[in-house]
């Protein structure tokens, strides 16, 4: 299939436009208040104001490259390189679980050490698994009611991620992933009592494994009660809500958070929505969850007007995904949901992650240049 | 893909909900908990003010010091913090070690060394700034403390007294000036952080104020010699105990203010309590100046004054002897009256005053009255209102027994009669001395006259015989080169037979004696004034044996310290090196004409 660049539209390069802008001011604001929440961990723990903010901004231009690399090119190109990012990603999973290959830092073997970089494997799993199940969901697109042809693979590789992820262990991406995965099926036709049975099925299966390690058995008692442990499994819950409700109307000022004073553990990273609440207020929380939610319009506006059903289930599973995660940590931040330790998408630190949320932008820009609006 | 859009809209409007709730509706309880784990006080404790004498000379100081504790709960390698530990403490690794344990994992505290050097706290600073080190030390704390210290020992402990381990004052000046010289502990209040003080947090100091310095009246040098000559005159006696007070009549301030007890093994020494203020006693013939002094004020008499002194005269229930077996009823001239402390003479001097008069007279002279130092435990004594006075009262009030006193009342008595008749209260506190070196006064009574210069002089005369006329009982108080003008007073002690017998003066044979002698010198221009107290004597029971020459003693000593020249008629008759004591001067051959039991 050949695409030529006259088969964008004007309506779907303004819409590109919007993701573009909208992606690069989360990113740069990210910066800002990951500068902002190592200022005093930097000094502190690494002798280096910079330590955190150099490595994000570098890998804010990695991404930067990813997104208009990606956004320039043919989506559907992807398509072919959809079962084997399926193998690549497994292959990097298991690897990041061998001794010696994959780091393990804190009991949890999460990275892959390349030269320099240290990448998570998991947070490609994501992209992995929305291209697979988008170019599976579009080739078998007549036989929707197929639930062998359909559901069947989605979970099969859906398992074989969440069952690596595990090990690692890292629940988040998995619950990401079952989301995702449940919700391009959804969209691409599947049937309502198939998918209502797998998320019946899932729900219990999500309760076993929060039950089935302590450590998670521990959290879930903590997220229910964080009062009964709080120096313990309660105190990251605890601890943010102090810093969300100091920030009260307006904030404490850029820079000014107590909670990064060694209060909330890793403010930088999955708890950067709690800076923002302290620092810019409530004004900043609100303004937050209004940009992902103005990215969750954009992403489903792609997906409605995407030019063909390749593009609108990728679209649908990059958006949802994006949403989803984006959810689950500012839930957990303010409070509503366990701690799963997923970043905020552009704006949490973490290299892999922001590369990917990019990457998942960029796609999403790409597709948009086509959408017929 | 509506549905989706849906599901956005519900989640973004809900988690804005939560954040409305938790930053604009209720913030306060999570607000809360932030400030209480931010928010520390740490108490600024000012230092306690130092305790001086008139010169400048320290009795009591704080010094600053630093003890090292541990933790044993939180540190996780005793060895290897013992490793760092031990060569900065300068003790051996394993002896650090044992201490860092503790008494087990448990324990919360244990005591590393309770005080270390200052360049040991300096290198202790600088491994705890060592970012390598932090985790090692984590449980080690070094803390500052304060010790209270009297350099001269015991000297004048009885007045300083002393403090509690956190240094509230517990007796003596401590106590009384506790206040003061505590100054006020400040608090510094910041906001902190796991990783430090939170800049541009809030942080508030109310800092703490010094303790006033007191800057006492005593002179060390003198107190010193006091309180030797106490002890020494304690022993030799074999008293229970003494006391002595010495002071500047003209200005009431005490220069000299002692205590000793007898101890079990026979030695006697300086305790914690200051008898002079809070023990009183029935002084004696030596209140007999209260009496004259009112006479000569009242009825115009004076030293050659005669007056007729019968064996003896019936007061209420009570016949008083004159003392010794060989007195001849006669006229007498109211000096000997004086300086042979004739009881029946006084007595009559008194009953042409009238209770009244008497009573008021020992008022102004300060007796029954607070001496205004406010010290401890101060007993004013008992001056008994003439309403409530026996029928016999008017017999023994005016030779001082039936009122009490205490040995500073009895010393600011005679400091009327040296001062020409002007009641000057005494002073024990110079001034306090703030951090800024501003010097305070400390309140005290003002003067008041109590009699005419005339009396005071005429009274003076009357006792300057006591001491240099031939059958003065008070010979052995001289001082070569100085006029001394003085009175003995050997008085009858009230005691119990057994635990449950009543009070008793005791029967001839069977009495106890608490014997004085107060006094000033030079008589021509008093410049120091003693009192000397010595409670129940064994190897005599006469003041003029036992008080007078502890008197000559001290104001010899003082004399010399002071400087104060004797008078001009002095012959430097070199039998006496200047400055010298002469121990028991004139306790030979000099007999106090007043026998036990006469000087009721």
């Amino acid at each position: 299939m050949r695409v030529a660049k006259k088969q964008t539209t004007p309506g779907g390069r303004a819409l590109a436009r919007m993701i573009g802008f909208l992606v690069l001011g989360l990113t740069l604001f990210g910066l800002v208040m990951v500068l902002s929440a190592t200022s005093v961990s930097g000094v502190y723990l690494e002798q280096s104001l910079l330590f955190q903010f150099s490595r994000q901004a570098l890998w804010a231009i990695v991404g930067a490259v990813v997104f208009l690399v990606l956004s320039r090119i043919d989506y559907r190109l992807l398509q072919r390189l959809a079962p084997a990012s399926v193998f690549i990603s497994t292959g990097f999973l298991i690897a990041v679980l061998i001794p010696g290959v994959g780091s393990n830092i804190n009991g949890s073997s999460r990275w892959l050490t390349i030269g320099p970089l240290t990448i998570q494997p998991a947070e490609f799993a994501k992209v992995a698994l929305v291209l697979f199940t988008a170019d599976l969901l579009t080739r078998r697109g007549k036989k929707m009611d197929r639930a062998d042809l359909t559901i069947r693979p989605v979970l099969v590789v859906l398992g074989v991620f969440g069952l690596l992820l595990l090990l690692q262990p890292k629940l988040g991406t998995v619950i990401v992933l079952t989301a995702v995965a449940l919700t391009m099926l959804f969209i691409a036709g599947s049937r309502l009592d198939h998918l209502a049975l797998i998320t019946v099925l899932g729900v219990i299966a999500a309760g076993v494994l929060a039950y089935s390690a302590e450590y998670r058995r521990a959290r879930m008692l903590a997220f229910l009660d964080p009062w009964a442990d709080p120096a313990g499994f309660g105190l990251q819950t605890i601890q943010s809500q102090v810093g969300i409700a100091s920030g009260g109307l307006f904030g404490v000022g850029l820079g000014g958070a107590r909670s990064k004073w060694g209060f909330l553990p890793h403010a930088h990273s999955d708890f950067i929505f709690a800076i923002v609440a302290e620092e810019i207020g409530l004004i900043g929380g609100i303004g937050l969850i209004l940009a992902f939610c103005l990215f969750g319009y954009l992403g489903i506006r792609v997906a409605i007007n995407a030019p063909d059903r390749f593009g609108m289930l990728l679209a649908a599973g990059l958006t949802s995904w994006i949403l989803f995660q984006a959810f689950l940590n500012i839930g957990m931040a303010i409070g509503l949901l366990p701690i799963t330790g997923e970043p905020l998408p552009f704006v949490s630190a973490g290299g892999s992650s922001l590369v990917s949320s990019l990457a998942a932008a960029g796609l999403l820009s790409s597709i948009g240049r086509k959408a017929k609006v | 893909m509506l549905a989706l859009l849906g599901t956005l809209v519900v989640i973004g409007g809900l988690f804005s909900a939560v954040l409305v709730d938790l930053q604009a509706l209720r913030p306060e309880r999570y607000q809360d908990v932030g400030l209480s784990q931010r928010i520390r006080t740490q108490t600024l404790s000012g230092y306690r003010g130092s305790i001086l004498d008139r010169d400048g000379f320290v009795l009591a100081t704080s010094t600053p010091g630093f003890e090292v504790v541990a933790d044993p709960s939180m540190i996780e390698q005793p060895g290897a913090t013992a490793a760092v530990l031990a060569p900065v403490l300068g003790l051996e690794p394993s002896v650090v070690e044992t201490a860092l344990r503790g008494s087990g994992p448990a324990d919360r505290f244990s005591m590393i060394v309770p005080e270390i050097s200052d360049v040991a706290f300096q290198q202790l600073e600088a491994l705890a700034d060592d970012e390598a080190q932090r985790g090692v030390l984590s449980g080690v704390f070094v803390r500052r403390f304060e010790d209270r210290v009297y350099p001269n020992g015991t000297l004048a402990r009885p007045i300083i007294g002393g403090v509690d381990p956190d240094e509230n004052g517990t007796y003596g000046l401590e106590w009384q000036f506790d206040e003061l010289m505590q100054g006020r502990s400040g608090s510094e209040t910041i906001e902190r952080g796991v990783f430090g003080s939170i800049t541009g947090g809030f942080h508030s100091v109310d800092p703490a104020v010094e303790g006033h310095d007191l800057i006492l009246t005593l002179d060390h040098r003198i107190q010193h010699v006091v309180e030797e000559s106490l002890i020494e005159h304690c022993q030799e006696t074999r008293a229970n105990g003494a006391q002595a007070v010495v002071s500047d009549p003209r200005t009431g301030e005490i220069l000299a203010m002692a205590t000793v007890v007898r101890n079990e093994n026979g030695t006697c020494s300086v305790p914690l309590h200051n008898a002079t203020l809070v023990e009183t006693f029935e002084p004696g013939s030596v209140l007999k100046i209260v009496t004259a002094a009112a006479a000569v004020e009242q009825l115009g008499m004076t030293q050659d004054t005669l007056i007729d002194v019968p064996a003896s005269v019936q007061v209420g229930d009570v016949e008083f002897f004159e003392h010794g077996a060989g007195h001849v009823a006669a006229p007498y001239p109211m000096s000997q009256i004086i300086s042979q402390s004739m009881n029946v003479g006084t007595i009559r001097l008194a009953e042409q005053l009238g209770k009244e008069t008497l009573h008021d007279y020992l008022l102004a002279f300060g007796l029954g009255q607070p001496t205004g130092l406010e010290f401890r435990h101060e007993a004013r004594g008992r001056v008994a209102d003439p309403d409530d006075w026996y029928g016999s009262d008017l017999g023994s009030i005016p030779i001082g027994q039936g009122v009490t006193s205490n040995a500073v009342q009895l010393n600011a008595a005679y400091n009327v009669i040296a001062n020409g008749g002007l009641y000057v209260p005494p002073t024990l506190v110079r001034m306090t001395v703030d951090a800024e070196g501003e010097s305070h006064n400390v309140a005290q009574q003002g003067s008041r006259r109590v009699v005419g210069g005339a009396t005071a002089d005429e009274v003076t005369d009357m006792l300057v015989g006591v001491v240099e006329h031939e059958t003065g009982t008070g010979s052995a108080a001289a001082v070569p080169g100085y006029s001394v003008a003085g009175k003995t007073g050997t008085a009858w002690k009230v005691f119990r037979e057994g635990p449950d017998a009543p009070l008793t003066y005791g029967y001839n044979g069977n009495r106890r004696y608490i014997v004085s002698f107060a006094g000033f010198l030079p008589a021509e221009n008093p410049q120091l004034s003693i009192t000397v107290v010595v409670d129940e004597p064994q190897t005599d029971n006469t003041a003029g044996r036992v008080a007078a020459p502890v008197f000559a003693d001290i104001a010899q000593y003082s004399l010399r310290i002071l400087g104060i020249p004797p008078g001009e008629n002095f012959v430097d008759s070199g039998d006496l090196v200047r400055g010298t004591p002469a121990p028991n001067a004139g306790a030979s051959g000099i007999t106090e004409t007043a026998a036990p039991g006469s000087e009721e």
